[in-house]
């Protein structure tokens, strides 16, 4: 997966809604309007996540997001909580439209999901626009399941920046048994962090330091022991 | 060639790289929080498992494993416990809907006398994602271990013991027959 870094961050092609009475010149409310650009190719599987927020109650809902995609393509959502797939919430695109109706309708914002695209006998690549307000609260926090063992969660930066993995404060509070996990489709496998009696240890690409960025737009599993929180402060002044 | 056979040879290499391409399992095992008295090349078995019960280990041979068992790797521990994968394993679907689990010994050469631990089970499926979507670890120390107080000293099972082994069998193998 290819993500236009030059959104985000600096990309806040910031639309200022802005209601700015034309009298009194006072502005009421901005906000910052951003997207994230995300390649796709047919048949591959993707962690994604929507960094943004609604700026309408059907924008960032599968049908809308991926209505270019071919037939076959799935959206799979993770529930941390019974640590399975909800089978309510993942939706497919079929000849016959998206189903089911409830997973369709429910929006992306703020969460992360596996995408896996059809197959397509004309196009082999999509470029695919995550687009909506950028976050402006100074601290995210993303709750955890947790257990003894190290309970699964599906989650991404909840800023549209990237980060060093090692600058995550998941990574920084980390206890032995945590692991953060990433899929490299271009690879088919895992990079991988996982904290233990021996310290850190690194698979596949991560264990080259300069490769241990996370993009915009790009999810990861966390495998949580203890930390059932896991807060992020904003990265940027503005907005 | 006929137009059949055709394409039926292109379902059948579609399907098949489907398969092979998302089938594999993706296992991390460890022991996160240590086993004191691990030594480094104390051995380390991941094994396969089609079913949901763990096979009791045989005290005379116990680097072997059972019949419808299979070792997926086998590595050296390291000073104070392991730290191995994950890794992917299988080429195709063998290992769909499965179990695995560690089994390790405070030996690189495990023999009557020795100590072993072992590991529950852990399901390599997570449906519906083929499994290498959803990693699979298995922790053998969520919490600090050793063998001296964690671990089960091989032994050879008194004649007693034996038998109550063999009646299970016994039982086992007669209620396959019947099955049949």
């Amino acid at each position: 997966m290819k993500t236009d870094k030059a959104i985000f961050c600096a990309l806040l092609t910031a639309l200022i809604s802005a209601s700015a009475f034309a009298q009194s010149a006072t502005v009421t409310s901005v906000n910052a309007v951003g997207y994230v650009k995300v390649e796709l190719e047919k048949k591959q599987l993707y962690q994604l996540t929507l960094p943004f927020e609604g700026m309408g109650a059907n924008d960032m809902v599968p049908t809308n997001i991926f209505k270019d995609l071919p037939n076959g393509t799935i959206v799979y959502i993770w529930d941390p909580a019974q640590q399975r797939y909800n089978n309510e919430l993942s939706v497919s695109k079929s000849f016959a439209g998206w189903n089911p109706a409830s997973g369709a309708t429910n929006s992306l914002a703020g969460k992360s999901f596996w995408l896996r695209v059809g197959d397509s006998t004309v196009t082999n690549k999509w470029s695919v626009y995550f687009m909506g307000e950028v976050p402006t609260a100074s601290e995210k926090v993303v709750g955890l399941a947790t257990n003894s063992f190290g309970a699964l969660n599906f989650v991404g930066y909840a800023y549209p920046c990237e980060v060093l993995l090692t600058n995550m404060n998941f990574y920084k509070t980390a206890v032995n048994g945590d692991s953060i996990l990433q899929y490299d489709p271009s690879q088919g496998r895992y990079n991988s962090a996982s904290k233990s009696f021996a310290g850190w240890s690194f698979a596949n690409a991560w264990t080259n330091p300069s490769q241990r960025v996370l993009q915009p737009g790009q999810a990861f599993w966390i495998r949580s022991r203890q930390q059932s929180t896991w807060s992020e402060t904003k990265p940027y002044d503005w907005p | 060639m006929t137009t059949i056979k055709k394409i039926g040879l292109v379902v059948f290499l579609a399907i098949f790289s489907t398969v092979s391409a998302r089938a594999m399992v993706n296992i991390k095992w460890w022991s996160s929080n240590g086993i004191t008295d691990m030594t480094a090349g104390d051995l380390v078995m991941l094994i396969y498992s089609p079913s949901n019960s763990l096979s009791a280990i045989n005290p005379s041979s116990p680097t072997s494993v059972a019949a419808w068992e299979a070792v997926l790797d086998s590595q050296g521990g390291i000073n104070g416990g392991f730290d191995l994968g994950p890794v992917d394993f299988g080429t195709g679907n063998q290992y769909e809907g499965g179990y695995a689990f560690v089994r390790a010994f405070s030996t690189a050469t495990p023999t009557i006398g020795d100590y072993y631990m072992e590991s529950t089970l852990a399901m390599l499926s997570s449906y519906p994602l083929p499994n290498s979507m959803t990693p699979v670890q298995i922790d053998l120390a969520p919490s600090a271990k050793s063998f001296a107080t964690d671990g089960t000293m091989l032994v050879i099972p008194e004649p007693g013991t034996l038998a109550f082994g063999l009646i299970g069998l016994g039982v086992v193998v007669a209620r396959r027959f019947r099955k049949a």
